[in-house]
């Protein structure tokens, strides 16, 4: 399935318009190639990936039940952790009869209230995570994103978007 | 040095949790040392580092091991054997967050990361206060069971809270090996070794980092290329801008740098264009760190490109120049691609990526060195080889960087390759040279500093916005109006109105303040002033009939008029015949005081007098030391009346209370009053004059009066 496939799909019903161009621009950076199996990481948006790409979302929900913001340790929930553990976890990853990725989609996700100090060992995990080859796509708001992963950047782009300025990064591995 | 641990996580809650990001950095700082087990530790090798965690908090498993076992690093982990898989109950009441310890499958995953467990005590009870030594036995045994989590681990032993006494120690020296402590232990003694408590802060880092960004006319880059190094997974320690005298926006672009980075940005331009190499030598020059490397500002490096090149570096003494794969990109990329051997063409990625791979550095390779490059111009170097090779000479036949990184080589360093593509390298004709993200880069840096300047810009009218609704604003703003619409008003009304008024913002401590100034400078602009003035200057009480009193403190009496000393004064040139002043200039600086001289002579006509009353310090020391009678008494009596003090305080409260700031000795202010031009300097005693002065009012002993005259 070549992800270009989705970018003149129909706005689905009850979704919100701006929302979906976001996905839809965000997904057309994708370089067109065959993906078995994503990862997306979305901490406030979701993206609605072709049905028979192999998916795991971490949604927007883990930063809702979380009181990170608060600083609080509340242990397993905690978005870092859970982030980990999404890498990590052969319960989670037995779906796929393999723990690699070809495609990591991760958005608004890596930001210091989130994730606090330790966006280094988050980023090292997600890189872990990706196949040899693989397509890492970050989309972050540039003011509040001040991490590049250690992988070998393919493109980027700055584009305005809700009055905010996002960074897209596409990296291979 | 043996480290110790107790919680990492995302976030520093006390100072026993060290945040995730600083423990990476402080993993990857540890790679000039040799991370060792505590078996193999030797207290005496400086480079030996032992890491350890106490009691196996959850979150050690969570954010450090991993990062342990990336980084091939052992750890050692001391456990309690009451809390396996509960929480730290025993920092209750401490502050400390409850937080979960490991549970048993979780300590076995820990040694399957590398770790190993060793013993914290079967309760985290201090040792010493065990009354029994059968209750001591206890505390020291490991279990069976527990034991079995780890067969090759619980040879040592930490002492909870890092406390024993030797009793305790002759009993562990029964059961293990050796034992940390944390406080009460030497570097010498197996049994009570001493660990380092490592907070978020804690750095073991031993050589520093430059990152030098030359540029050229390459400002359209220069926004990519510094971003490429601010966003480095560890950053530089130095950052330093190397401007060749550019005509573009390289200038703009650093300097902006240069004030949003001031701890980690220098920028430096040359006064005229110097070319490759005396730019590159002068940069060197201008960088004070062990590991420098250059950044052509066309260039990027990947985020990863200082942890690795300087973990080579950190790893391998006799290694000069850490080195690495590079990728070609931009529309001359393919051609020059082609030029490379063919064993060096590693593929092409996503269609516009070359990735060159260059071979390793070894006996065999070294020889072709001398011919052909491998090892390119921004690899990190040994700022000491730098030197001692005499760094970047122009030669006709080699460029500048080979030349140098052989020369290094051929005075005994080595080198060494990170087989990696860290570093993108531009290749670009000058009519293509402006691409698509490059553009991008630079708008966006335009316009966060845009956003910089529009943000300070909201402050500014959010102080104005501030001020006018502020009361005084307010006043002045009805003020204004009242006077306006006056003018169709009975008089009467009007001046009553702006009596009331008047009256109301006096009250306004701001508006008060301006008034006083507005009626000084009208009571100085009305004085009379006499031909032959007599000046009177801080006079506080002693206000002199006839003369012109002036004093800081205009409220004592109507006759004074205001004249702060520390200014100049507000008098004409030589306009006055007399000047007197009285136990005054200690408290003002001695810069202030030579200042006021010379404001003196100044309004003195000339042949006028002048005369002052000091404080005299060795007069008073000599008072201190005979114990004046009438010293300590005047002082009580004349003086302040009221003081209780005790007769040394008394003293001291004169050399350094009541807002004294300079103590003059009678010998000292001659000098100073020859310095600014005065002629005829005497010391005079009370009520002695030769010019007529008759208005001293110090009698004390520490009193010492001077005459003098201003030339004719």
């Amino acid at each position: 399935m070549y992800l270009s496939e989705t970018r003149n799909r129909k706005i689905p019903a009850g979704t919100q318009s701006d929302d979906y161009r976001f996905e839809s621009f965000v997904l057309s950076e994708i370089p067109a190639r065959k993906y078995a199996r994503a990862l997306v990481l979305s901490g406030e948006r979701y993206f609605n990936l072709p049905k028979n790409i192999a998916k795991i979302f971490f949604s927007h929900n883990f930063l809702k039940d979380t009181d990170i913001i608060t600083k609080q340790p509340k242990q397993p929930d905690d978005v870092v952790r859970n982030i980990l553990t999404v890498c990590e976890s052969t319960e989670v990853m037995d779906t796929f009869q393999t723990v690699e990725f070809d495609l990591i989609i991760i958005s608004d996700l890596l930001y210091p209230e989130y994730i606090g100090e330790s966006k280094l060992i988050c980023a090292q995990s997600i890189v872990d995570k990706l196949e040899e080859n693989g397509v890492l796509l970050s989309v972050h708001e540039d003011r509040r994103y001040a991490l590049r992963f250690p992988l070998f950047i393919t493109d980027e782009y700055y584009f305005d978007y809700d009055n905010k300025r996002y960074l897209l990064e596409v990296y291979t591995k | 040095m043996i480290l110790m641990y107790h919680k990492i996580y995302p976030f520093t809650l006390t100072h026993w949790w060290v945040s995730a990001d600083a423990f990476y950095r402080q993993l990857a700082e540890l790679r000039s040392y040799t991370v060792v087990s505590l078996d193999e530790y030797d207290p005496n090798n400086k480079k030996h580092a032992v890491i350890t965690f106490d009691d196996a908090y959850q979150n050690v498993l969570i954010y450090a091991a991993p990062l342990l076992y990336r980084f091939k690093y052992p750890f050692e982990v001391f456990i309690n054997g009451d809390t396996i898989g509960k929480t730290n109950s025993f920092d209750r009441g401490s502050g400390e967050p409850v937080t979960k310890i490991c549970s048993e499958a979780e300590l076995k995953k820990l040694v399957e990361l590398g770790g190993r467990l060793q013993w914290h005590g079967s309760s985290h009870t201090r040792c010493t206060d065990v009354k029994t030594k059968s209750k001591l036995k206890n505390l020291l045994t490991v279990p069976a069971k527990i034991r079995n989590l780890d067969p090759h681990g619980f040879n040592w032993f930490s002492y909870p809270h890092g406390e024993f006494n030797t009793e305790v120690k002759s009993e562990v020296e029964k059961l293990f090996i050796g034992a940390v402590s944390c406080n009460q232990g030497n570097n010498e003694d197996r049994f009570c070794l001493n660990r380092e408590t490592v907070t978020s802060k804690s750095s073991f880092k031993s050589k520093t980092v430059g990152v030098i960004i030359t540029s050229y006319n390459k400002g359209q880059f220069l926004v990519e290329a510094v971003d490429s190094v601010l966003r480095q997974t560890i950053l530089p320690d130095q950052i330093l801008l190397m401007d060749d005298c550019s005509t573009d926006e390289t200038q703009k672009i650093s300097e902006i740098y240069e004030k949003n980075y001031p701890n980690l940005i220098v920028y430096h331009r040359n006064k005229k264009n110097l070319g490759i190499i005396e730019t590159f030598n002068n940069a060197v020059s201008k960088i004070n760190t062990d590991y420098v490397c250059f950044l052509d500002a066309d260039n990027r490096f990947r985020s990863d490109y200082i942890e690795r090149t300087e973990g080579v570096l950190n790893s391998n003494p006799h290694t000069a120049i850490a080195y690495t794969d590079f990728a070609l990109f931009g529309s001359r990329s393919a051609s020059k691609y082609d030029l490379f051997p063919p064993e060096w063409r590693r593929g092409i990625k996503d269609g516009k990526y070359y990735i060159v791979g260059f071979p390793n550095f070894s006996e065999t390779t070294k020889r072709d060195l001398e011919t052909r490059n491998f090892i390119h111009g921004n690899s990190l170097f040994r700022r000491d080889a730098f030197y001692e090779v005499g760094g970047y000479k122009k030669l006709d036949d080699r460029p500048e960087d080979h030349d140098l990184f052989w020369r290094m080589i051929d005075a005994g360093w080595a080198a060494k390759r990170v087989p990696l593509a860290l570093l993108k390298y531009r290749q670009y004709s000058k009519t293509q040279e402006n691409d698509r993200f490059n553009s991008f880069a630079e708008l966006n840096f335009y316009r966060k500093a845009c956003e910089q300047k529009q943000q300070q810009l909201l402050l500014l009218e959010q102080e104005l916005q501030q001020i006018k609704s502020s009361k005084v604003w307010f006043i002045i703003d009805t003020y204004k109006n009242l006077r306006r619409s006056g003018k169709h008003m009975p008089k009467k009304i009007v001046s009553k109105l702006k009596k009331e008024l008047y009256t109301f913002l006096l009250k306004t401590p701001v508006l008060n303040s301006v008034f006083t100034t507005v009626r000084r400078q009208k009571k100085l602009s009305t004085l009379t002033y006499p031909k032959n003035a007599k000046l009177n200057l801080g006079c506080g009480k002693n206000v002199i009939d006839g003369w012109i009193n002036a004093d800081i403190d205009d409220s004592i009496n109507p006759n004074i008029i205001f004249v702060d000393l520390r200014k100049p004064l507000p008098f004409k040139s030589d306009s006055a015949k007399q000047i007197f002043i009285e136990h005054t200039v200690e408290c003002l600086s001695k810069i202030e005081g030579i200042n006021l001289y010379k404001e003196c002579i100044r309004v003195l006509k000339p042949g006028g007098c002048f005369r002052i009353g000091i404080s005299d310090m060795s007069r008073l020391m000599k008072a201190y030391q005979t114990k004046d009678k009438y010293y300590e008494k005047g002082m009580r009596t004349d003086m302040q009346p009221t003081i209780t003090q005790e007769y040394d305080e008394f003293t001291s409260d004169m050399l350094f209370n009541w807002d004294r700031k300079y103590y003059y000795t009678a010998r000292l202010m001659k000098r100073f009053l020859e310095d600014v031009g005065f002629e005829k300097v005497k010391i005079k005693k009370y009520m002695d004059s030769d010019y007529g002065f008759s208005y001293d009012t110090r009698t004390l002993p520490d009193t010492s009066y001077l005459e003098a005259r201003k030339p004719v």
